[in-house]
């Protein structure tokens, strides 16, 4: 039996960078945030690196702590927007976030900024991280039922925004 | 509407889902991200990673000495009755002197704080206008986790760093040094005497470290907040007092978990408490509120 390799960070943010900002762009929809977000999940690794055995886990730990440090991100927001309006401007996501996406991308994800944190979560690592419902439960810290409910929630929802907004137009 | 149907809605909904998720996330190619942060990340975490077969090596010298020493105890153990004809043997300064070493850290515990209080004053546009704000210290502000933790015994200050790109999420304490000062004291860090006490506080809005008193009457103590963080008193009595957050430029919960451990507090429910002492921190309210008692 031969012991695991140690887990290079360096390595690992050198390969998955790119990718970990993109999932957090996703979840707390603007690029600085993300940036923060992934920075602060490798170097929350790094100081928990003699925890870290598995290399073979690490990405799946890694983005854990991306999930985990985006909706910290999103918490903080949301109390500074609620109760701080003067730091408002500076966190608010850029208006032109989504200006060159299509129309057609443009109204799915106005619809999936409606739906409770934990669906969009779901629905992120469902669908743009292609994980199983197994992986996403880990990655959750939640019951592979309770993402199996979720994501049906989520997509019933979703389905319902997306109908009214192709009859009224209002999503 | 028949299963069917709804099974195809369903594929029409995830294909669309997967596109727009797909376009968006596409939007961020690698040019776009600050290439100077990354590079710094990098470095931090490769040159830990270098180090670490040395500290493993460090480590095996720690458990044969300790190893050693327990093998040690032992014949000592087994063969006491010589031992002690040694000991008896000795002139009574030897053992005066073993034993008065021991107190010696209670005294390097206290500059702890001064390090700490070095802010400069923040200038940030958000609450320009709403009148005098009065910087307080920030213990461990200004580290940075990308910095490598020292091994040695090097002076808190001199083992930080700033990261950069004005990222305050990323202000972590250099733990190792900051808790074998602070620890030492059995109290939370020492509020520089310079810098408003507790009990001078107004209505204004102050930057960085909460101050708490200290029952004792001695030096007065404080609790430590990210760079940057602005608070108001909201409520105080003799022995606590309120703060409302009006400024959070990281999420300070995960910012107290990495930083008042160092520090001696011990994290007590959602809140935090000082072992020994009748300081605690109660959990942040959702108002963004949280009281300090002493």
């Amino acid at each position: 039996m031969t012991a695991d390799p140690p887990v290079d960070l360096a390595e690992l943010y050198r390969t998955h960078h790119l990718q970990m900002v993109r999932l957090a762009r996703l979840l707390v929809d603007d690029t600085a945030s993300a940036e923060d977000v992934v920075q602060e999940a490798f170097l929350g690794m790094h100081r928990n690196r003699g925890a870290l055995r598995d290399s073979r886990a690490a990405v799946g730990y890694l983005r854990q702590a991306v999930v985990n440090q985006s909706r910290s991100m999103l918490r903080r927001r949301r109390t500074v927007r609620a109760h701080l309006k003067v730091a408002e401007p500076e966190i608010a996501p850029p208006a032109d976030s989504e200006v060159i996406l299509a129309e057609e991308h443009q109204e799915v994800l106005r619809a999936v900024d409606q739906l409770p944190p934990r669906q969009r979560e779901v629905l992120v690592l469902r669908y743009w991280s292609e994980m199983s419902e197994a992986e996403i439960a880990d990655a959750l810290g939640i019951s592979k039922g309770t993402v199996k409910s979720q994501a049906s929630r989520a997509m019933a929802t979703l389905a319902k925004i997306m109908q009214g907004g192709e009859t009224d137009g209002s999503v | 509407m028949d299963p069917s149907e709804q099974h195809d809605n369903t594929d029409d909904l995830e294909r669309r889902l997967r596109a727009a998720f797909t376009a968006k996330a596409l939007q961020i190619s690698d040019a776009d991200l600050d290439h100077d942060r990354e590079d710094e990340v990098a470095a931090a975490l490769s040159s830990q990673h270098r180090r670490h077969p040395g500290t493993r090596w460090f480590a095996g010298i720690g458990a044969a000495a300790a190893a050693a020493a327990i093998v040690g105890v032992t014949f000592i153990g087994l063969h006491g009755d010589g031992q002690r004809q040694v000991v008896n043997g000795l002139p009574p300064a030897s053992t005066t002197a073993s034993s008065s070493t021991s107190p010696s850290g209670a005294t390097t515990s206290s500059p702890s704080s001064s390090s700490g209080g070095l802010v400069t004053p923040l200038r940030h546009p958000a609450y320009q206008s709403k009148g005098p704000t009065t910087t307080l210290p920030t213990s461990g502000d200004s580290t940075a986790s990308s910095a490598p933790r020292s091994e040695t015994t090097t002076p808190p200050e001199a083992t930080r760093t700033a990261m950069s790109g004005g990222s305050s999420t990323m202000s972590t304490p250099s733990s190792s040094a900051d808790s074998s000062m602070s620890i030492a004291a059995h109290q939370p860090p020492a509020m520089p005497s310079g810098l408003p006490q507790s009990k001078a506080l107004d209505d204004r809005e102050y930057v960085g470290a909460v101050p708490l008193d200290d029952p004792s009457g001695g030096a007065k103590r404080m609790l430590s907040m990210p760079s940057k963080t602005s608070w108001q008193r909201t409520a105080e009595s003799g022995n606590s007092l309120t703060v409302r957050l009006t400024y959070l430029p990281t999420d300070i919960e995960a910012y107290w978990r990495q930083t008042l451990p160092s520090q001696g507090w011990v994290a007590d429910g959602a809140g935090w408490k000082y072992p020994g002492t009748s300081y605690a921190v109660s959990p942040i309210t959702d108002k963004g509120s949280f009281t300090v008692t002493w």
